[in-house]
C-alpha cells in the first residue's frame, strides 16, 4: 500500500480527531477509527510506515500515540 | 381498448379536521370542511362531469360543465368551486342541468375535430367521454367559421410528446399543472376566443422556452392536444404495471403501461408515495435506454483487456469468472479479490452481491457507489442521531417554515422534490441557500432565496459552525430540547467550541467569502422561524471535511430542536434510486445489513448461522482503498454489478493504472461502459424494466419494483449473482426476490416487519417496520433519538490541502443538470441528449476575460491530476475564480481533472474542490486523445463478438 496515501489519511483523521480536549480520549478514537474502517493490510503500511524515522516523523504525534495502540502487544 | 383511468375527483381533499354533513341527490355525505361540492359528490359515488377540474390541482371553474342545483341559491353554480356547507342540498342530475351540459358541450365540440377514430387518445379522451356522458346528439352550429381547428400549426419541438392546438379545449389544464405541479411556470394561454394557444415562454416552442419536459402538462391534458409521441407512433397500452423509477433518490412510482413487452409510456402515480402523481423529464421519458441497440445481450469474456471479446454462453462465462477469482485468491490470498454492488440495482441484488463476497470469497472487499457520494452521510448521522438515514419524508416539506439547501441542487438533481419544496416557498415558507452557485432555486419564477450565502468551495464546516456559533451566542438555544434530548456534556463541550471567536461569522467571512451579517441572519431565521428543516446533497459530502459537514448540520438540527416531528429534520438527498438501500444491505466493508459492524460478534453469528460460512471480522478495502491495494499487486480480482467506476471516480488515470493491474474484472452491465473496457467477463445486467425487487428512496420508503418485461439476456441480475455464487461453489437457493426480502428482513431489525404481501398492501414501507413500527416510520426520532441521547459532535474547520495557487489559481466543483443522469449511461442513450449533448465549463466572465475566453470557446482545464478540454459557457451563475462542470459524458474526463483527495472518515472523494487554471486551447487533451483511441479499440473488440452469434 503506497505509504504516502496511509500517512495522508491517517494525519488527516487526526487532524479531525485531535480537536478533542481530552487528547487521551483523542488517541483512543483515532485508533478505534482505524480498527473500524480500515482494513488490515492498511493497518499494517501504518504500522510499518511508523516504525520508519522518515515515516514516524511524518505522521502526526496523535496518530503516532494510536498507532502505539494499535500495535499488538509483543 | 383504453386502460381504466384513476378515480378522479376533479378538486384536491381537504385536511381539514372539521366535518362537514349535506346531502347530495337525496343520500347524506359527510366530508372534511373546504370539501368542494364536486368532490363530495365523487366521493359519494356521484361522479359530476367535468372538464377543467381535475384533482391534482385547485379548481378553476372555467369549463362550466360541473354545474349543480342547490337549495336556496339562484342558478347554477359550478360544483368545483363551491365548498360544502353544512345542511346543504344539492342535485347533480336535473333536466335543466342536463340541457345546459349537453349545451355546453355542443359548443366544445362544434370546435373541435371529429377524428376521434384516428386521434391517438380514443378510447382515452375526457372530452370524448364527457361528450358521452352528457348525451350530446347534435352540434347545431356547424364547423365552419372561426375555430382552433383548421390552421393550427403543431409543436413537435419537444422529443417526447406533440402539442396540437386543433385539439385544445383551453381548459387551462396544462397551464395550471406547470404552475402547481412542477412550479416551472413556463406556460400561458395566449390571445383570446378563437386565437387562444397554449403558450410556451414567450409564444415560444415548448423546446425553446423554459419548459422542463416534467411532462405534468401532458399528464393533466384532457384530450389529445399534449400526447406522448410514443402513444402517436405505439398505439395505447394494453396492461400497467406499477413500478418504481431507476433514476435518482427520490424513488417515484409510476405506471409502466405497456403492449406485449413494449413500454408505450411510463405514466407517474397517483398514489406514489414519493412523486403523489408527478415525475420529471428523465422517469417521465428517458427509459428508451432500456431497447437501445447498445445493449449487450450476450456474456462475453477475454483473456486480456487488449483482446477481443468472445462471446459465450452464461455457464461459460460464470465458470471462467469462478476459476479466476478462486485462481486468484489461491495465488495472492483471500483478500485479493472484492465486489460493487450497485445503488441503480435492488435491495435484494444488493443484498446477493454482498453475500457472495462475504460467504463465498470469504472477505468483507465489499463497497458501493454511495463511497463516492453519501458515504459521510452515513458516517456523520450515526454518530449524532444513531441511524444512516434522513429523518422525514418528502411531504414533510409542506409543513417547513424555513429551508436550509445546502450543496444540493433539487430542481436538477431531485426534480420532484425540487417542485414540492418550491410550492412550500409559494406557500410562504423561507428559504436560505448555501452553495457557491446561484442554483435556481435562489430566484426563479415566484421563488426567492431569503438568503443564499455563496461561500466558496471547500469551506462548508466554517459555514456551519459559524451558524451555530450565532445561534449559541444570541441565545437561540432550544434549551429545554437539548436538556431534555441530548449528551449533556457532549453538548457543553460543543457549546463551548462553537462558541470561541474562531467560530464566529466574522472570522468565517474571511473563509467562506460570506459577509458576516448574511450569516447571522440566515442563522436567526433557521432558529427562530418555527419548523426548521435543512435539505442537503453532495455539495456537503463530497469533500475533505463531508462527514464533518455532515455532523456539524446534524448540530444545527438538535441545537434549534429540529429533529422528531414532521416540518423539520435533516434530510440528504441521496443521488442514485437505490442508494440508501445499498447501504442499508450491508453494502460497506466495515457493515452487515442494517449497519452492523462486522466486529460485533453477535451480529456476525446471526448471519454465520443463517448462511453456514464463518465471516471475517474485519473491515474490507473500500473502493478507493481497492485502487491502492491493485497498485501494489495485492488486489487482483472484482465482481463489479452496475456501476461504472472508472468514468465515476475521481483521478481516472489513476483508476485506470489500477484497473490495469487486475487480473479478472468481471462487468455485469447494460452497455459496454468504460469500466468494462478494463475488464475480462462481461455479464448482461438487466433494466429495471426487466425484474422484481425493491428500490429503498432518500426517505427511507421501500418501493416495488415489478417485471415490466421479460430479461433481454435471459437472467435478471439477482439470477446472474445467484449463478456465480452456485459457481464459486456457494449455491444461494432463491426462487423469486420475494424469498430474498425475507431474508434479509428476519436478519435485520429495522426490516423485521417488511415482505412483499405488506409492500402489496401498503403500496411502500419506510423502515424502520418491526414490531416497534408495523406501519413503517415516516418521521425518526419522534421522542427521542434512535441512538438514545442525540449526541453534539465537535466540527473543526480543517482547510482542504488541495489550494489554490498561481500555477492553479481558480477553484473547480462539479455538479449535474436536470436531463443527463450520473454518467450518463441512460440518458445519453435517449432523447436527453437534445438538452444537454455535452458537459462544458461554466466560467465567470471576469475569469474568461483576463483569459481571453469567449462563450463556446475550447479551454483545457488543467489540474494536479490531469487534462481535458471542454467548451466554455461564460456565466454569472459561478463565481469569480470558480469554474463548473459535470461528468455526463466520458469524453469530457471530468474526473480526469478529480484529484484523490477525499472525507477523513469514509474516503468519499473530494470532486467539489479542484485547483486548476483554465486556458484556451485548440486541440482536445492528450488523455482524451488515448481516450477516443480506447475507445475505438474496444468497439472494435465486439465486432468479432458480434459476428461469432451462433
Amino acid at each position: 500500500m503506497n505509504t504516502d496515501y496511509v500517512l495522508r489519511m491517517a494525519n488527516q483523521i487526526g487532524d479531525a480527531l485531535g480537536i478533542n480536549p481530552d487528547q487521551e480520549q483523542a488517541v483512543r478514537d483515532l485508533a478505534e477509527h482505524l480498527k473500524r474502517f480500515w482494513e488490515p493490510r492498511m493497518r499494517g503500511a501504518l504500522l510499518t510506515l511508523a516504525d520508519t524515522p522518515d515515516g514516524a516523523a511524518r505522521l502526526s504525534p496523535l496518530v503516532c500515540q494510536a498507532v502505539a495502540v494499535l500495535r499488538p502487544p509483543p | 381498448m383504453s386502460l381504466p383511468r384513476d378515480t378522479d375527483y376533479g378538486t384536491p381533499a381537504c385536511d381539514s379536521a372539521q366535518s362537514v354533513s349535506l346531502l347530495i341527490d337525496g343520500q347524506p355525505v359527510c366530508v372534511p370542511a373546504g370539501t368542494s361540492i364536486m368532490r363530495a359528490a365523487g366521493q359519494s359515488g356521484c361522479a359530476i362531469p367535468k372538464l377543467c377540474a381535475t384533482d391534482s390541482l385547485e379548481p378553476f371553474g372555467s369549463c362550466r360543465l360541473c354545474l349543480v342545483e342547490v337549495d336556496g341559491r339562484k342558478g347554477f353554480p359550478a360544483s368545483c368551486t363551491t365548498p360544502v356547507e353544512a345542511g346543504m342540498v344539492v342535485r347533480t342530475q336535473t333536466p335543466k342541468l342536463a340541457e345546459l351540459r349537453r349545451n355546453v358541450m355542443e359548443l366544445y365540440i362544434s370546435d373541435h375535430p371529429l377524428d376521434c377514430l384516428t386521434c391517438p387518445t380514443n378510447g382515452n379522451c375526457e372530452l370524448q367521454d364527457m361528450a358521452g356522458v352528457v348525451g350530446l346528439r347534435e352540434v347545431r352550429y356547424g364547423f365552419k367559421g372561426e375555430n382552433h381547428f383548421e390552421c393550427s400549426q403543431k409543436d413537435e419541438s419537444n422529443p417526447y410528446f406533440s402539442y396540437d392546438p386543433a385539439k385544445c379545449i383551453v381548459c387551462n389544464r396544462c397551464v395550471r399543472a406547470c404552475e402547481e405541479t412542477q412550479g416551472t411556470f413556463a406556460l400561458t394561454i395566449s390571445g383570446r376566443g378563437f386565437d387562444s394557444r397554449v403558450s410556451p415562454g414567450q409564444n415560444e416552442s415548448f423546446m425553446d422556452s423554459e419548459c422542463v419536459s416534467c411532462g405534468a402538462c401532458v399528464n393533466a391534458c384532457p384530450t389529445a392536444t399534449l400526447t406522448e409521441k410514443s402513444v402517436i407512433q405505439l398505439g395505447q397500452a394494453e396492461r400497467s404495471v406499477t413500478t418504481t423509477c431507476a433514476y435518482c433518490g427520490v424513488g417515484c412510482s409510476f405506471k409502466a403501461e405497456v403492449k406485449g413487452n413494449q413500454v408505450v409510456r411510463m405514466v407517474p402515480a397517483k398514489d406514489g408515495g414519493a412523486n403523489a402523481g408527478h415525475a420529471c423529464v428523465k422517469g417521465r421519458f428517458a427509459w428508451g435506454y432500456a431497447t437501445h441497440a447498445d445493449r449487450i445481450t450476450t456474456p462475453m469474456i477475454r483473456p486480456s483487456v487488449d483482446a477481443p471479446w468472445q462471446k459465450v454462453s452464461w455457464d461459460e462465462a460464470l465458470a471462467y469468472a469462478a476459476g479466476e477469482f478462486k485462481r486468484i485468491q489461491a495465488k495472492y490470498g483471500r483478500g485479493a479479490v472484492g465486489g460493487i454492488t450497485s445503488s441503480r440495482c435492488t435491495n435484494e441484488e444488493t443484498y446477493l452481491v454482498q453475500k457472495l463476497v462475504r460467504a463465498a470469497f470469504g472477505n468483507n472487499n465489499v463497497d458501493t457507489c454511495a463511497r463516492v457520494c453519501h458515504s459521510p452521510t452515513g458516517y456523520g448521522l450515526k454518530q449524532t442521531l444513531g441511524e444512516s438515514a434522513g429523518t422525514q419524508d418528502f411531504a414533510s416539506v409542506l409543513k417547513a417554515d424555513v429551508i436550509v439547501v445546502i450543496g444540493a441542487n433539487p430542481t436538477d438533481g431531485h426534480p420532484v422534490f425540487g417542485s414540492l419544496l418550491k410550492k412550500r416557498i409559494r406557500q410562504g415558507a423561507k428559504l436560505i441557500v448555501v452553495d457557491p452557485r446561484a442554483i435556481d432555486l435562489v430566484r426563479s419564477p415566484h421563488v426567492a432565496a431569503a438568503h443564499h450565502l455563496k461561500l466558496l468551495p471547500g469551506t462548508n464546516v466554517a459555514m456551519v459552525n459559524a451558524l451555530a456559533h450565532t445561534i449559541v451566542t444570541e441565545g437561540l438555544v432550544a434549551e429545554a430540547y437539548v436538556a431534555e434530548r441530548c449528551e449533556g456534556p457532549a453538548f457543553e463541550a460543543w457549546r463551548e467550541f462553537v462558541s470561541r471567536p474562531e467560530n464566529s461569522p466574522e472570522a468565517a467571512e474571511a473563509i467562506t467569502g460570506v459577509p458576516a451579517a448574511e450569516i447571522r441572519a440566515a442563522a436567526r431565521l433557521y432558529a427562530t422561524a418555527g419548523n426548521g428543516a435543512i435539505y442537503y446533497g453532495l455539495g456537503v459530502t463530497e469533500h475533505s471535511q463531508g462527514s464533518t459537514t455532515v455532523m456539524g448540520i446534524a448540530n444545527l438540527a438538535m441545537v434549534t430542536g429540529n429533529v422528531g416531528r414532521p416540518g423539520v429534520g435533516v434530510n440528504p438527498l441521496r443521488g442514485q434510486n437505490n442508494v440508501q438501500g445499498s447501504c442499508d444491505m450491508g453494502s460497506f466493508p466495515h457493515e452487515l445489513p442494517g449497519y452492523r459492524h462486522v466486529s460485533d460478534t453477535t451480529t456476525r453469528a446471526l448471519f454465520e448461522s443463517a448462511w453456514n460460512v464463518s465471516i471475517d471480522p474485519e473491515p474490507g478495502l473500500r473502493i478507493p482503498n481497492m485502487f491502492e491495494a491493485a497498485l501494489d499487486g495485492s488486489f487482483k480480482g472484482i465482481y463489479i454489478q452496475g456501476e461504472d467506476i472508472v468514468q465515476s471516480d475521481p483521478n481516472t488515470q489513476h483508476v485506470e493504472a489500477a484497473m490495469a493491474q487486475m487480473e479478472c474484472v468481471v462487468v455485469q452491465d447494460l452497455f459496454l461502459n468504460e469500466t468494462a473496457k478494463w475488464a475480462h467477463v462481461f455479464l448482461p445486467g438487466s433494466s429495471f424494466l426487466e425484474k422484481d425487487g425493491t428500490f429503498t428512496n432518500a426517505e427511507r420508503r421501500i418501493s416495488r419494483v415489478r417485471k415490466v418485461m421479460p430479461p433481454v439476456a435471459g437472467k435478471a441480475d439477482w439470477e446472474a449473482t445467484l449463478a456465480l455464487a452456485d459457481a464459486l461453489g456457494y449455491p444461494m437457493s432463491y426462487g423469486h426476490p420475494s424469498e430474498i426480502m425475507d431474508e434479509i428482513a428476519r436478519l435485520t431489525p429495522s426490516f423485521h416487519g417488511v415482505n412483499y404481501d405488506l409492500l402489496e398492501k401498503k403500496g411502500s414501507i419506510q423502515w424502520p417496520c418491526n414490531e416497534a413500527a408495523p406501519e413503517g416510520t415516516p418521521t425518526m426520532h419522534v421522542g427521542g433519538f434512535i441512538r438514545g441521547k442525540g449526541r453534539f459532535m465537535l466540527t473543526p474547520f480543517v482547510p482542504t490541502t488541495e489550494k489554490i495557487t498561481r500555477r492553479f489559481p481558480l477553484i473547480l466543483t462539479t455538479g449535474r443538470i436536470l436531463s443527463q443522469y450520473n454518467v450518463g449511461a441512460q440518458t445519453r442513450r435517449t432523447a436527453n441528449v437534445a438538452w444537454h449533448d455535452e458537459d462544458r465549463l461554466e466560467i465567470h466572465p471576469v475569469d474568461a476575460e483576463d483569459r481571453g475566453i469567449k462563450d463556446g470557446d475550447w479551454v483545457g482545464i488543467a489540474s494536479r491530476a490531469g487534462e481535458t478540454v471542454l467548451r466554455a459557457t461564460v456565466t454569472e451563475r459561478v463565481q469569480p475564480g470558480v469554474v463548473y462542470t459535470t461528468f455526463h459524458f466520458p469524453e469530457s474526463g471530468a474526473n480526469v481533472i478529480t484529484t484523490d483527495n477525499s472525507d477523513w472518515a469514509t474516503n468519499c472523494p473530494e470532486y467539489k474542490v479542484t485547483a486548476v487554471q483554465v486556458t484556451l486551447c485548440a486541440q482536445p487533451s492528450e488523455w482524451q486523445q488515448r481516450f477516443a483511441a480506447r475507445r475505438e479499440q474496444q468497439q472494435g473488440f465486439l465486432k468479432p463478438a458480434t459476428t461469432d452469434a451462433g
